[in-house]
């Protein structure tokens, strides 16, 4: 019981908090070099967010953890009802390789403040970042709570044999799959943030400039490895060309003339993604960019123009720097092309008309959404973070954290005394019992 | 795959829309109240047929108890449907943030046979409510109540959108094999992981009500006649085939000794000297139950009641002193009218015994001092938990109810079924203009961004302060 009352786990938070401050370096350092993640992006993308985590849950959590008590009928007027808030028992925290760093923390701060022990198993392909928390956080934190394991994947599927209270799992799709089995032969409720195809619909009416510089940003950040980059665009055929040229110019104004010098763009993570995502070009019409080299697993930011929804550019998600275009005539179009395919974990629609962009989101389903830009939904901790059929289910940050890693138990409490009221519902049965 | 066709119906349906405007689901909610009034007596007997459920039971549990589901939707669904706004950082004080209600889709509700109107009906208004089309499939094992939703429901809710699958074990595992954007399942843990297992292979996620031994401890502070009806009413209810029902009772040998008369007092008041006689006390609903449960009776000593009738499938309201935590009865959930006592020392060692096993769906205590309550509350787990009473806090739809591990995970009732059959999708509408507020987050990055950057997302810790 020792993870339970509130102040071990904000001591465990707080502690949490100052190995992010003291060993900001280290941390920055194994960014760098898992994925040639610059300071500033290393920072605002993983650390930030990080830190912001902590100081609300630190915050709210006497509030979160508190009871809850419940509206009563007639019959429990003279009754304490409320809904506890109780931690699940252990959990499992299984964390990924593009945000290395913040998709194992901001999980494993909620386990924590919901008084979990967990178990935080790090994706071996970020494997500095692998190590460096492996280092860390039992310097910080509770040795014996918290174990971090590291490893591929021998040792994950032999820890999925293990029973957890929860699992938490961010990565993709087939290995969702895989890890909801293994759950399901211990009742294991599970959270998967999985992936897709983020769809990004830009409207004939809207501001061009600046719609497309903000999906350069979201696009080309950690070299397109983002679960919620925008993957492909749909437009009218008539501003595609307008599109590739005002993207092209974001691009200058962000990484120069010359992206693989630019200090800020970022690399693909190992060799067997590179190869991927650069066998993806094959038999498409580059507008901009293509140029790779496999030994700095360089791909430089490329779009593709007229893809075929056929294509296997338009089959799996990207994970990288490439952004087909798909034209479509109409927002009709281009929503019935969305609910052809499984649903997102991200959604993008770009016009001055609201009315479409209310449109376009009730027609259609996906995690979360963000209009008039992208990314962003994923910063504001009040909104659930989430997928929704394959890019998958639950949902959490800020208090969705909380209480996903939470069991909400029903608690009602009566008197022993007060026995006549019961009276009508004990047999034998009769009309005005009834 | 005998039921893709259906499926797809089904699909194409929720495709076109239908099922989505408020209006559409309030008709087809009342048209579930309908239901419910037009065949009340018909579904009185279907119960009474499969499991001699007493008409007053039924009444309460498959009529009342669903009618207030329906209205406690009905009245609350509109504010249910709306987007609910949430609050904003500095950043996007200007957008618009909220999260929309999305239906999932396509969602299947398997139900179980010991309420068998409830089980799947409370689920279905949730899952109408929240705007899915659903496939619902009763259990085969209450035969006539299957027979009567299969032959009725379609009279009353849309065809084009809701359906009724009937079959046993091999027609849900081939239902199983299609995709489902959501599964609802009331049953046994075994098979819910089988349904999970198959969920898996689409992931589709899943609700599992399940079960276990939920434990009733009874302090020696305590009103004897009052705890004793109240374990009584709880345990023979629906002639204890209620997943919910205190499984069986932890207390020290004297409590034991004090509670045998009070609960035959119980047994005597509520179903007469005879309870075979008695309207109010229901049967076993098949064989292969009976016999089960009829094994065991070999338990500790039968000290209440023990009587059995094959052809009837009755097995009288039993209580079975000294029962060995090794013994059969203690083995499995009873699901059935008998009531173990299992004798300790201690709350503490009832509270270990509790916690040594897998956690159960409900869990009761009961004792005139409240420290004692809440002591157990705190020091265990468990899908619900009532104090002094048993059954009661499902009746309240306020409250979630669930499971925890083996018991099952997901929750429902009231509001809490409407948010199972929902889709929680955040959303950020943001404005095309104040772009100048966007550059520190665009590269070229430099020492400055960064710190503005950090002003504007950061959450600052406010200072605690102690209030005395």
């Amino acid at each position: 019981g020792r993870s339970r009352p509130l102040e071990f786990r904000i001591q465990q938070l707080k502690a949490l908090e100052r190995m992010v401050q003291e060993k900001e370096k280290e941390i920055l350092a194994a960014l760098k070099a898992d994925l040639n993640k610059c300071g500033h992006n290393a920072y605002s993308h993983e650390i930030l967010g990080v830190l912001g985590e902590l100081a609300l849950t630190m915050e709210k959590l006497p509030s979160w953890a508190a009871p809850q008590h419940v509206k009563k009928n007639l019959l429990t007027m003279r009754d304490e009802a409320y809904i506890n808030y109780e931690p699940l028992g252990v959990v499992l925290v299984i964390g990924a390789w593009n945000y290395p760093f913040v998709l194992v923390m901001q999980p494993l701060i909620g386990a924590i403040a919901a008084g979990n022990a967990v178990v935080v198993k790090p994706s071996e392909v970020s494997e500095n970042t692998a190590r460096v928390l492996a280092e860390l956080l039992p310097q910080y934190l509770d040795k014996e709570l918290y174990p971090v394991v590291t490893g591929g994947v021998p040792e994950t599927t032999d820890l999925l044999t293990q029973r957890f209270d929860h699992i938490l799992y961010t990565g993709n799709t087939a290995v969702g799959k895989i890890v909801m089995a293994a759950a399901a032969k211990h009742l294991t409720p599970v959270t998967l943030e999985l992936g897709g195809k983020s769809p990004c619909y830009i409207d004939k009416d809207c501001d061009l400039t600046v719609a497309c510089r903000r999906i350069t940003w979201g696009k080309y950040m950690n070299c397109g490895q983002t679960c919620i980059a925008p993957d492909y665009i749909l437009c009218h055929p008539s501003i595609q060309d307008k599109v590739v040229e005002n993207i092209k110019e974001a691009l200058k104004e962000f990484y120069g003339e010359d992206v693989k010098s630019s200090p800020d763009y970022e690399r693909i993570v190992n060799q067997r993604h590179f190869k991927r995502v650069k066998s993806l070009l094959e038999g498409q019409k580059i507008a901009l960019g293509g140029e790779t080299d496999e030994a700095s697993c360089f791909i430089a930011p490329t779009i593709l123009t007229d893809v075929s929804p056929e294509s296997k550019v338009m089959e799996e998600e990207i994970f990288g720097p490439v952004l087909p275009i798909v034209t479509v005539k109409s927002v009709e179009e281009a929503i019935e092309f969305i609910n052809r395919r499984e649903k997102p974990l991200a959604l993008y629609v770009f016009s001055n008309n609201k009315e479409l962009i209310k449109r376009v989101i009730s027609q259609t389903s996906s995690g979360g959404v963000t209009g008039n830009d992208v990314i962003m939904h994923y910063f504001l901790s009040t909104l659930p973070f989430g997928g929704v059929g394959h890019s998958g289910m639950g949902a959490y940050h800020g208090k969705h954290s909380f209480e996903t890693f939470s069991h909400r138990r029903a608690c009602l409490i009566k008197d022993l005394k007060m026995e006549s009221t019961n009276k009508m519902r004990y047999p034998p049965g009769s009309q005005k019992k009834v | 795959n005998p039921y893709a066709g259906l499926v797809s119906h089904l699909r194409a349906s929720w495709l076109s829309g239908k099922t989505r405007p408020m209006e559409y689901r309030v008709a087809q909610l009342e048209a579930l109240g309908r239901f419910l009034d037009d065949k009340k007596q018909e579904i009185l007997e279907a119960t009474e047929l499969d499991m001699g459920k007493p008409s007053f039971e039924a009444f309460f549990s498959e009529i009342l108890l669903c009618k207030n589901e329906l209205n406690v939707t009905l009245n609350n669904l509109c504010h249910w449907m709306k987007d609910e706004h949430v609050d904003k950082n500095l950043v996007m004080q200007l957008d618009s943030a909220f999260i929309r209600k999305d239906p999932y889709g396509v969602v299947l509700i398997i139900a179980p046979w010991n309420y068998p109107i409830h089980l799947f009906l409370v689920p279905l208004i949730g899952a109408i409510a929240a705007g899915n089309c659903a496939i619902i499939k009763p259990s085969e094992i209450s035969k006539n109540t299957e027979r009567l939703v299969a032959e009725t429901l379609s009279c009353y809710l849309d065809t084009d959108c809701f359906a009724v699958v009937t079959g046993g074990v091999p027609e849900t595992t081939r239902l199983l094999e299609n995709k489902f954007d959501y599964i609802f399942f009331t049953g046994s843990p075994p098979v819910g992981r089988i349904v999970m297992t198959a969920a898996a292979k689409h992931l589709t996620p899943v609700t599992l009500e399940l079960g276990g031994k939920n434990p009733c401890y009874v302090s020696d502070t305590c009103d004897v006649t009052n705890v004793a009806r109240r374990v009584a009413w709880g345990r023979f209810f629906n002639a204890g085939q209620t997943c919910i029902a205190p499984d069986y009772l932890l207390c020290t040998i004297e409590m034991q000794e004090k509670l045998m008369p009070a609960l035959r007092e119980a047994i005597t008041e509520f179903f007469g000297p005879n309870p075979r006689e008695s309207p109010d006390f229901g049967r076993i609903v098949s064989d292969k139950q009976f016999r089960r449960l009829r094994a065991l009776l070999g338990s500790g000593r039968v000290a209440l009641g023990g009587q059995t009738d094959e052809a009837e499938r009755y097995i009288a309201p039993t209580v079975l002193a000294d029962v060995q935590p090794s013994d059969p009865a203690m083995q499995e959930e009873i699901f059935g009218p008998i009531l173990p006592i299992v004798v300790i020392a201690n709350m503490d060692e009832a509270i270990d015994f509790i916690n040594a096993r897998p956690r159960p769906l409900a869990l009761y205590a009961f004792s005139c001092d409240s420290k004692i309550v809440n002591q157990v509350l705190e020091r265990t787990s468990s899908g619900g938990f009532c104090g002094n009473d048993t059954l009661m806090h499902v009746s309240l739809t306020s409250l979630p109810f669930g499971g925890i591990g083996n018991s099952g995970l997901g929750k429902y009732h009231g509001k809490f079924t409407f948010d199972t059959f929902t889709h929680h999708r955040g959303c950020l509408h943001r404005s095309m203009g104040l772009e100048t507020l966007n550059t520190p987050r665009y590269p070229p990055y430099t020492q400055q961004k960064l710190g503005l950057l950090t002003t504007a997302f950061e959450v600052k810790r406010r200072g605690t302060c102690t209030l005395l």
